[in-house]
């Protein structure tokens, strides 16, 4: 007989917590790359952009990682189907953060003085939202370990503050793309092309990390 | 006395203990040293101990079943054919479970015996001779003790969170409290299994004695089983855990830190029960088996993070190729006895 200890399967979460660790850090990176783009630290913010497209790369390693340890004969306490598309949503962030960087690197673009506060402000909004992502998965596993006493869990906590901070990026990415137009004739068009896109693909990160609550509302459901 | 027959016999059954003690023991205990409930060292103590006590107390009732419950001579037979029949078994459950080791494949070593038995069985007096009755309840018996286990694993542990672990606060505490109560789980496990494996080397060995003796078929097969040949299978197995189970475990001690004292607990309690219930009315049932079940209770009350279900297929594996191999292995070592006799 196979060891009896043979089905004990690794965790999938651990990893889980390394690769949102990673996504943690790429906000971290892309709160210094804005600041040294408003500055016109070009160079910084070339390098920095750089080191979270490492990062996200890094992520896409564990990711594939826990994809190949979790085939269909892995049971876990959390639907392993739902588990995945959490997986999926946790990943994107990243790959949207990356995304935004590069994008941002594409073309080293003045940003407007009357520009500066709101893209600043919604940059910060943005990272704020995908920090709690991290905080979120502590919770859920916090909230596995402890055989779910999941009325005092943080979880459904955390989830429900993602919705309302996605909330207000969205608002701030309305009102910045709005005053873009508004000042369009100042504008070059590869500016306000470059301008429109890099406010676009910010917002979206922002979406994702809601989704990541969405989808771990899903999973934690049947706890 | 001492014939070649006998040290045969005697040789064949030690190396039947010895079988189970290397591999269905670190099964058994396997889930303590894996939450570092106990240590290695304690494992092994733990097990000598307690697999002796539990073959010489409840050892014997598994026993009887597999000495005369599976094949069931009559009259007709001689002690002679039954003395070799036995031995001819327990030589081809050991090989069987060399063999299978050897290619990796998923064995049990009663799933082993109960095939050697009924092999030699059909091999000397045909179908007619195996109790067919009994051997669908062992049969039955296979497929309802993991379910079992499954069952109280997942009701233990539901009632445990609702009673205990949503009340307490200090969580580590209570995993502490559970780690000494791993102890006597571990106890508990290695007691129950020597109770119901310990036949699986004896129960053929005594068999092969008895009806060595020269008396008719219906004087040896009511002759009652010796309690110094429970207590020597019992030394079998300790002796197998001593050299190889130790090595078996350590493993297992480095792989698994997952399973935390009250999934272990939960596991090695309910799984202990059923085999020990199972011993009382005579049951020989896997131990494995049923322990793999217990886990499975734990994981579907949601209390482990990832379990590898594969291990199913390979139950299911092990009861389609187990018992036709070791069939068939004891029909040739049995026709091989007889002709070289």
């Amino acid at each position: 007989m196979r060891s009896v200890l043979g089905m004990f399967a690794p965790s999938p979460f651990e990893p889980l917590e390394e690769h949102v660790k990673l996504v943690r850090q790429c906000s971290d990176l892309f709160r210094e790359m804005v600041v040294a783009y408003l500055n016109k630290d070009f160079e910084t913010s070339d390098r920095l952009a750089l080191r979270i497209s490492e990062l996200e790369h890094e992520a896409d390693k564990i990711k594939n990682h826990i994809r190949e340890h979790l085939p269909r004969s892995i049971f876990m306490p959390v639907d392993r189907g739902d588990f995945l598309n959490y997986l999926r949503e946790q990943d994107q962030v990243a790959d949207r953060l990356e995304e935004v960087a590069l994008t941002m690197s594409l073309r080293r673009t003045e940003i407007p003085e009357e520009l500066r506060d709101d893209f600043l402000d919604l940059a910060k909004k943005v990272c704020d939202v995908v920090d709690l992502v991290p905080l979120a998965v502590r919770s859920m596993i916090e909230l596995l370990e402890s055989t779910f006493r999941k009325k005092d869990s943080k979880v459904n906590l955390y989830i429900n503050l993602l919705n309302e901070k996605e909330q207000l990026t969205d608002d701030l990415d309305l009102k910045i793309r709005k005053h873009i137009f508004d000042i369009e004739d100042r504008l070059t068009h590869g500016e306000l092309f470059h301008l429109m896109r890099v406010v676009k693909l910010l917002a979206r990160v922002a979406d994702h990390a809601e989704n990541c609550g969405d989808r771990m509302r899903v999973m934690v459901a049947r706890l | 006395m001492l014939t070649p027959f006998l040290i045969a016999a005697l040789l064949a059954g030690l190396y039947m203990a010895w079988n189970i003690g290397a591999n269905d023991v670190a099964n058994a205990m396997g889930t303590s040293v894996g939450s570092r409930a106990i240590t290695l060292r304690q494992a092994v103590i733990i097990a000598a101990v307690f697999e002796f006590g539990g073959a010489v107390i409840f050892g014997k009732q598994v026993t009887e079943t597999i000495r005369k419950g599976i094949v069931d001579p009559g009259e007709i037979a001689s002690p002679e054919v039954l003395a070799y029949g036995a031995l001819a078994a327990l030589l081809a459950a050991g090989m069987w479970l060399t063999i299978a080791t050897w290619a990796k494949l998923p064995v049990s070593t009663t799933h082993s015996i109960v095939g050697a038995m009924a092999g030699f069985g059909i091999a000397a007096y045909g179908t007619g001779v195996v109790n067919w009755d009994k051997m669908g309840k062992i049969v039955a018996s296979w497929v309802v003790s993991p379910i079992a286990g499954a069952l109280v694993a997942f009701l233990l542990f539901t009632a445990m969170r609702h009673l205990l672990l949503k009340k307490v606060e200090d969580r580590q505490r209570v995993e502490r409290i559970f780690g000494k109560f791993q102890i006597a789980t571990a106890c508990f496990v290695a007691f129950a299994h020597g109770s119901n494996d310990v036949a699986n080397a004896v129960g053929p060995l005594a068999a092969a004695l008895t009806f060595s003796q020269g008396e008719s078929v219906e004087v040896a097969s009511r002759l009652p089983v010796p309690k110094w040949l429970l207590a020597f299978g019992g030394f079998g197995i300790v002796i197998g855990l001593a050299t190889w189970g130790y090595r078996v475990m350590g493993t297992i001690g480095e792989r698994v830190t997952q399973i935390t004292p009250t999934r272990g607990f939960t596991a090695e309690f309910s799984a202990a029960s059923i085999v020990l219930a199972n011993s009382q009315i005579g049951m020989p049932i896997s131990t494995t088996h049923t322990l793999v079940g217990s886990v499975i209770g734990v994981g579907l009350a949601r209390g482990i993070k990832a379990l590898d279900l594969k291990i199913i297929r390979d139950i299911i594996l092990s009861w389609l190729a187990t018992v036709p191999s070791a069939a068939l292995v004891a029909a040739i070592i049995f026709k091989l006895l007889m002709y070289l006799r």
